[in-house]
């Protein structure tokens, strides 16, 4: 008697005790910090960091080998801003994280072959330079200049997606086309276009399915 | 049975049914919230919401993008832009990260685990709804590219329905799509979005090409979920729908120095609503009004989805937890009959041998009914609960000088049921003009069936400052200032 009984007390025990499974309820995870070049914890199908960073990476070099920007006999005056740069993919993100870092990359690695034009910033130019010659001001240390500076070149560009979703076994997959150019502010001609391309592929779990 | 043996059987029957109760996971629990932290995060955040903050601050990760969604539609409703933008973005972070490798993903299958354990992301008419308010929020910044892609994302997530003609044709998305096209001023990429929206609902019509206006007015209350076990066409399904709300339909009337233009493009054969609605707009007494047009149904949305494949797991759980009964059932009229030979037996032997098969039975059925109890068989049904039943939309052609329109809302029978005043909000190109006929406040701090059944009625005590202060010494019980 003692032993099947002491038997069937262990096997009843363990079974009402993994009826019981509990999910680990953890603190959470102290903050760390990520390197935005490399794929994180957390992913999508999206446009993420580390697409940013190698896209605005290559689009720098490219532009660079372009004669008409990285080697006028004087610099061109260049504007590279988000403003017609248009988002009609189905990845919500902050265009601004693209043409900025493109910007600041170009700006560092052209070493004044060209000329960045703030064209964002032209409206705080323009209240400091009206109190400036009204007099409200005084002149500054730099000498004062006729106009803001207009721009030869402005980067234009277009990000497009197409998803497709498998519904037999809810895997999705999002093809990112980035295209960037520079256009000729008197010609409207582009002289520079650069394209970046990448898809993704992932499958939640079916416990989302 | 001897008397030792005879007291660890009751001990063991005793344990084991001590161990059938409280079987809650502690993940569904709510922490115990920190009073320092709640207060620094409750300062900013609208009064109207200070207890529901509370709540998903304690409900954690697993609810956190079902707070974040009916807490972002609050704080939008009230006008709290800022904060509906940031909760709206934690919850579209959250429904598109891949759960692949999941801890809780995977506990969340297992068979004595709940699935409402998992993190909460929403049935696809929930994840929807999400980037609809976020591609608003957009609109209402004049950034209609992202906004545009906000309601392509949301059509994606439509993309995974059962039956073939109920998936992609979540109309509102593509419609929004269209109209957010419009507003960038990308007249080709509208079209192609119109299009897509024509194949969601048919002949519907479209916005004029000189609407500048989107008038949405969201009526009714959120789909209820419930939890069944069904098979509709061979295939089970554990979770179902039903509407909360009656049928409204909304009347839009605005007061315009000139009459509006009436819609450039439209469906081939207008009905006679679409007449009315064009008499309406060329009314020359300077009061104009017209019928807004059903754009998307809500509860049809969640309702056609179709089984789910997550419920073929929740099938296997519920037919083991069905086989499992049954043995236990077997085994109680064994040990019944065993107990009845044994009470009966004149012969010691077949007494003693008949007291242990009763005994062994007694435990392999106390073992099979534990186990079939503890299996998790029931479908998820936390939801959204202030989303609405109905979203209807009216694009006009107005003037900057008009500033605000009325929104009668009607049952169906055509009966009044109250009026709103809309402010339009003017961002770029465009201006949007968003109403609801009830409130996103939700009742509840705890969305439903988001805590145990216990903790849902609790009432909510918010922390105060004196609560942080440390405890002032008492004289009388010989506490001494140092």
């Amino acid at each position: 008697m003692r032993r099947p009984t002491a038997a069937l007390c262990i096997l009843a025990s363990g079974l009402a005790l993994a009826a019981c499974s509990r999910v680990d309820n953890s603190a959470g995870t102290p903050t760390t910090y990520v390197d935005p070049s490399s794929a994180g914890p957390v992913r999508g199908v999206g446009i993420e960091s580390q697409d940013i960073i190698s896209m605005t990476d290559q689009m720098m070099r490219d532009m660079l080998t372009e004669p008409r920007l990285a080697n006028a006999a004087t610099p061109p005056h260049v504007i590279v801003d988000s403003e017609y740069f248009q988002n009609e993919s189905s990845s919500r993100l902050n265009k601004n994280s693209i043409t900025d870092r493109l910007r600041v990359s170009l700006n560092r690695a052209s070493q004044g072959r060209m000329t960045f034009v703030g064209r964002n910033y032209a409206d705080m130019v323009a209240k400091e330079r009206d109190l400036k010659r009204q007099g409200i001001v005084d002149k500054a240390t730099l000498p004062g200049a006729r106009a803001q500076k207009g721009g030869d070149y402005r980067l234009g560009g277009r990000i497009t997606s197409l998803d497709s979703r498998d519904p037999r076994t809810g895997t999705m997959q999002r093809y990112n086309q980035i295209i960037f150019e520079m256009v000729d502010l008197e010609t409207a001609e582009i002289i520079w276009s650069g394209i970046y391309e990448f898809a993704k592929s992932a499958q939640d779990d079916i416990i989302y399915r | 049975m001897r008397e030792g043996s005879r007291w660890r059987f009751r001990l063991a029957v005793l344990g084991l049914a001590a161990l059938t109760t409280g079987c809650v996971a502690q993940r569904e629990q709510e922490l115990k919230v920190d009073n320092g932290a709640a207060l620094a995060y409750l300062e900013d955040k609208p009064p109207e919401l200070q207890r529901h903050f509370y709540i998903a601050m304690a409900q954690g990760q697993r609810n956190r993008v079902l707070n974040d969604m009916r807490l972002g539609l609050a704080s939008f409703a009230l006008g709290r832009t800022d904060l509906a933008e940031q909760l709206f973005d934690d919850a579209l972070g959250g429904i598109e990260a891949v759960y692949a490798n999941n801890e809780t993903a995977l506990a969340a299958r297992q068979l004595f685990v709940k699935e409402l354990t998992k993190d909460f992301k929403g049935e696809p008419y929930e994840r929807v709804m999400a980037y609809y308010y976020r591609g608003l929020l957009y609109m209402g910044r004049g950034e209609y590219d992202t906004a545009r892609a906000s309601f392509k994302g949301g059509m994606l997530q439509d993309a995974f329905a059962e039956e073939e003609q109920n998936r992609a044709d979540f109309a509102l998305m593509p419609y929004l799509q269209g109209w957010a096209s419009r507003c960038m001023g990308n007249p080709s990429l509208a079209e192609e979005d119109f299009k897509e929206f024509h194949e969601a609902k048919g002949t519907a019509s479209l916005p004029g090409l000189k609407d500048n206006v989107l008038v949405l007015v969201e009526t009714g209350s959120a789909p209820v979920k419930f939890a069944t076990a069904e098979s509709a066409g061979g295939k089970p399904r554990f979770l179902k729908m039903r509407r909360a709300s009656a049928t409204e339909t909304a009347w839009i009337s605005w007061a315009a120095p000139a009459p509006s233009q009436p819609p450039a493009q439209s469906k081939a054969k207008p009905d006679k609503k679409d007449k009315d609605r064009d008499q309406a707009l060329q009314q020359p007494t300077g009061k104009h009004g017209a019928d807004a047009m059903l754009i998307e149904d809500i509860f049809h949305q969640a309702a056609t989805r179709g089984g789910r494949e997550f419920d073929a797991l929740l099938d296997g759980k519920a037919q083991f937890k069905s086989v499992t009964n049954t043995v236990g059932n077997a085994a109680i009229v064994g040990a019944v009959v065993a107990g009845s030979v044994a009470a009966r037996s004149n012969n010691k032997e077949t007494q003693r041998d008949a007291a242990i098969a009763t005994g062994a039975l007694a435990l392999v059925a106390l073992a099979a009914k534990v186990t079939a109890n503890a299996v998790e068989a029931e479908a998820d049904t936390r939801y959204w609960d202030n989303l609405p039943d109905r979203v209807y939309g009216l694009p006009l052609s107005l003037p900057d000088s008009v500033h605000s329109v009325m929104v009668e809302f009607k049952s169906a029978s055509g009966e009044p049921l109250r009026t709103r005043e809309v402010t339009i909000k003017r961002a770029g190109r465009c201006g949007l003009a968003w109403v609801r006929g009830e409130t996103a406040i939700p009742f509840s701090a705890r969305a439903p069936y988001s805590a145990p059944t216990d903790q849902m009625s609790q009432p909510v005590h918010l922390p105060t400052t004196q609560s942080l202060k440390p405890a002032t010494p008492d004289p009388a019980n010989g506490d001494k200032k140092e």
